[in-house]
């Protein structure tokens, strides 16, 4: 039996190499300007992928949660009071802003294409967005509620029983609460590109500069972390490994130490989750600090940083074209942000 | 329920349900091992050792440039990760399972776990190292021309040497070697002390360009051993221990289940030989059974037999007993002794002695052997009476014979009693007449018409003296008159419509055969009947007077 096992393990070896191989030879055929429309292969970037459907209960129930104040402990924020879609899928502040006036420490990441993430936080402390989703409800920064309370609260709603039992079975609990949220977050997806659609094909769907940002962004080394469907978001990398970030830039905290917080790993120091580049565009400021204001100040940061070297103006400029090219469509903003809105607590 | 019947109940179900739980047990025992569990196992464990595999190709792959992006890499990793637990919930749900084999499903977690760090770690470092791979060939490049284009011929000269280290470091990046480590150190210390002969504009990208160098070497001495951590075998040495570790316990388990299922096969033997011997046995009750039966039967029959033999010689001393021509002077006499099934109690006789003429006819209460000997007794007694007292008056005969029988039948102990006309017929032809029982019908031939003289006395049997209550009548038979004596065997003769016969019956009866001779009256009475249903002896005396 063993034997047969490591045949197939032999096999599925040979398939893999022989996968490669062959997204290799596409590699070399792509430079070819003639290229025909079919989606290009062994690409360091690729298209976002379709992801099978959510049940559409649960994600309503998901979204409703999103955007409901109940989920604070003085009701005054949701979710979606900091990851607002239009905006990116987060609150274009530095660190985010929670209950009663609280600054947070760090920046809030973009809660669009957050599925696509190998972990989630900046420093990857969750594995999934279930586990995420307790975060920021617990925070006492942040929402400051608790979820035994919020459970209490949720089950004194009759629409809020009804929903849940009608997506889960089992009615009003912590699990189903966090797969709710995190139903409806795996819909957040920006999909459709104009890089995506080049990527299956489209050649038209750059523009020259685009284009000449995209192979910039491959020779100048960027695509060393932020490669993959998300342009970003699967590895951990430190902060500052061509250049002292921390000491130019000074007041060292906590926060700054990333994943150090998580494993205690010196090695981890200052490492943070590789960040999407999928909606850079709408997302400033950048870093867990939020100390770059513009996407042309964080390509140069990180081009100092982590790359070691200076771009020229017009490198810098022919990224952040390229950049902006990654973002999709943003997907439709639930009702329930349009209450969220009108109550005055953030769309 | 008593207690006898509670025993009873428990003696035949305890055995039953000893062999159903023994059956049940041994049953269980022998599905220890739920193959459907097994193969969970085995494929989870399979699916680790597959994906690994991937995994170590994987990040050979990215590592050497054929995999690009690592969200296969990441993707791989997280399966890696949801299969070990998975393998956890269905090493949960083997039977044989022990605290070793949790021990090497959590080393095997463990291991797990470091080459995930590990692999994290690869990543990042990968990055950086692919970083300065990407950048040098570029940088060396636009140095190299900028350089060249220096009216410096220092500057110049250092062309040359930028190129090699390029070549050099790429030739390392892909082949380890110490000596080609220690000539790369070598010429970049070289190009660090010439760093002065670079002309101030280029000194920046001059540094940058030996920064991105020493990158790569320290990069590639930290990369690599993490490459050969990530690929080492130590998760396969994991899995293989789990592996073996649980087909010891499987083999174990099915031995077992094997032992269990040969005393499964033995104990249902054991129980079909137990209920051959049952059956067997039971067999045997039921033959003895039969044989008890047939012997039973045998002997009943036999017994019957013999009481019927009894029977027939008691009615054939009956019939033998009364007279085989009975005659009276100047009369003509028939006589008829039916005996029903039974030995009955009829009785008649009729006796010449010393010129004395008797006729006797009488009825022992019931049926069988008892009536039958107080029949006899008092043929007996009569006879010793008439014997040595021939003389003697109806009433007196009575009266003696019934000492005899009351004392008998007293010691017989049966209730019986019987019912008697005794009739003699003096020299003078005139018939004295004694004692109760039917009543005496007398057909006048003068008259064509029949004289019914009542009988009076006392039955026999019952109490002892009778004489007062006996009393002597008398009657003279003229030429062609007859005398009927009968017992009730006649009277009570029934018709269809359930009426008897009765006195009226018989003397209307004897009206029309009066003219007739004695055994003509008989035949005739005989005939009477014959469509009655008769169930009782039945006697008659018929004396017709020439």
């Amino acid at each position: 039996m063993l034997g047969g096992r490591k045949t197939k393990a032999y096999v599925c070896a040979l398939v893999a190499m022989a996968a490669i191989a062959c997204g290799k030879k596409t590699t070399r055929t792509r430079s070819n300007v003639e290229t025909p429309a079919v989606e290009l292969q062994g690409e360091p970037l690729a298209p976002i992928p379709d992801v099978p459907p959510e049940d559409a209960r649960a994600v309503a129930l998901g979204a409703k949660l999103f955007y409901d104040p109940l989920l604070s402990v003085d009701q005054t924020m949701a979710c979606g009071s900091c990851h607002v879609i239009p905006q990116g899928g987060d609150d274009n502040r530095q660190t985010a802003l929670g209950i009663r006036g609280q600054i947070g420490p760090i920046n809030t990441p973009t809660v669009l294409n957050s599925a696509l993430n190998f972990a989630q936080f900046w420093d990857g402390r969750a594995a999934t967005l279930e586990d995420q989703a307790g975060g920021p409800i617990e925070n006492p920064l942040e929402m400051g509620n608790s979820l035994p309370k919020l459970l209490a609260s949720l089950k004194a709603n009759p629409d809020y029983a009804r929903e849940f039992s009608a997506a889960f079975g089992d009615g009003i609990t912590e699990r189903n609460l966090r797969a709710a949220l995190a139903a409806f977050e795996r819909t957040l997806l920006t999909k459709n590109s104009r890089f995506d659609r080049w990527l299956r094909g489209e050649t038209s769907a750059l523009a020259t500069n685009e284009l000449a940002g995209y192979e910039l962004f491959k020779s100048v080394g960027c695509v060393a972390c932020h490669q993959g469907a998300n342009a970003g978001g699967n590895m951990f990398e430190r902060l500052g490994v061509m250049g002292e970030y921390f000491k130019d830039r000074g007041n060292v905290t906590t926060a700054d130490y990333g994943r150090f917080n998580v494993t205690h790993l010196e090695r981890d120091r200052f490492a943070f989750k590789v960040p999407s580049l999928r909606v850079a565009a709408l997302t400033a400021p950048y870093f867990h600090d939020g100390s770059a204001p513009t996407l042309d100040q964080a390509v140069r940061t990180m081009a100092r940083y982590q790359l070691g070297r200076a771009l020229s103006d017009g490198d810098v400029s022919l990224l952040v074209a390229f950049i902006e090219s990654l973002a999709g469509d943003l997907p439709a903003v639930p009702p329930e942000a349009l209450k969220l809105a009108a109550r005055g607590k953030q769309p | 329920m008593t207690t006898t019947k509670l025993r009873k109940i428990a003696l035949v179900a305890l055995p039953f349900l000893t062999a159903l739980g023994v059956s049940s047990f041994l049953y269980t025992k022998t599905q220890a091992v739920d193959l459907e569990s097994h193969a969970d196992f085995v494929d989870g464990l399979g699916r680790i050792q597959q994906l690994n595999a991937t995994l170590k190709q994987q990040v050979l792959a990215a590592r050497f440039g054929l995999l690009n992006q690592y969200d296969a890499l990441t993707k791989t990793t997280s399966q890696l990760k949801s299969a070990h637990t998975e393998l956890g919930l269905r090493l949960a749900a083997i039977a044989y399972r022990d605290a070793a084999l949790d021990e090497k499903l959590g080393a095997l977690g463990n291991v797990l776990e470091e080459q995930r760090n590990d692999n994290e770690l690869l990543k990042s470092e990968n990055a950086l190292l692919k970083n300065s791979l990407y950048y040098l060939p570029s940088a060396a490049g636009s140095l190299s021309e900028s350089l060249g284009r220096s009216k410096d011929p220092a500057a110049q000269r250092l062309v040359a040497p930028i190129n090699l280290l390029v070549t050099q470091t790429l030739v390392y990046n892909l082949m380890k070697s110490d000596l080609l480590r220690l000539e790369l150190d070598a010429m970049l210390a070289q190009l660090t002390e010439r760093s002065s002969t670079v002309p101030a504009a280029l000194s920046g990208p001059y540094e940058l360009f030996l920064r991105h160098a020493r990158t790569i070497l320290q990069q590639r001495d930290v990369v690599d051993p993490l490459l050969a951590r990530v690929s080492s075998n130590a998760v396969d040495r994991a899995a293989n221990q789990l592996d073996s570790a649980y087909a010891e316990r499987f083999e174990h388990a099915v031995a077992r289940v094997n032992q269990y299922r040969i005393a499964l096969y033995g104990w249902s033997v054991a129980l079909l030989a137990a209920v051959l011997v049952v059956a067997y046995k039971l067999r045997q009750v039921y033959a003895n059974l039969e044989r008890l039966v047939a012997d039973r039967t045998e002997r009943l029959d036999s017994a019957l037999r013999e009481l019927w033999g009894e029977m027939q010689l008691a009615k054939k001393i009956q019939t033998a007993l009364v007279p085989k021509h009975p005659s009276l002077s100047n009369c003509e006499v028939a006589t008829v002794m039916l005996p029903a099934d039974q030995v009955g109690g009829d009785y008649y006789d009729v006796l010449n002695i010393e010129g004395m003429e008797w006729v006797l006819v009488g009825d022992v209460s019931g049926h069988g052997i008892p009536a039958g000997l107080v029949m006899m007794m008092c043929q007996t007694a009569v006879h010793t009476v008439l014997e040595s007292d021939p003389h003697i008056q109806p009433d007196r005969l009575l009266s003696i014979v019934n000492k005899a029988l009351t004392e008998n039948i007293r010691r017989l102990g049966e209730d019986k009693y019987m019912t008697i006309n005794a009739l003699c017929r003096s020299a003078d032809g005139r018939f004295y007449h004694s004692g109760l029982h039917q009543d005496i019908f007398i057909y006048r031939a003068k008259t064509g018409t029949v004289e019914n003289i009542e009988s009076r006395g006392m039955w026999l049997g019952v109490v002892d003296p009778i004489d007062e209550h006996l009393s002597v009548g008398s009657f003279v038979l003229e030429q062609g008159d007859v005398l009927l004596l009968y017992t009730d065997g006649i009277t009570e003769a029934v018709r269809d419509d359930g009426r008897l016969l009765d006195n009226t019956g018989l003397q209307s009866l004897l009206t029309q055969l009066g003219r007739q001779s004695a055994s003509g009256i008989v035949e005739g009475i005989l005939q009477g009947i014959s469509s009655y249903k008769v169930s009782d002896d039945v006697a008659a005396v018929v004396v017709k007077q020439n």
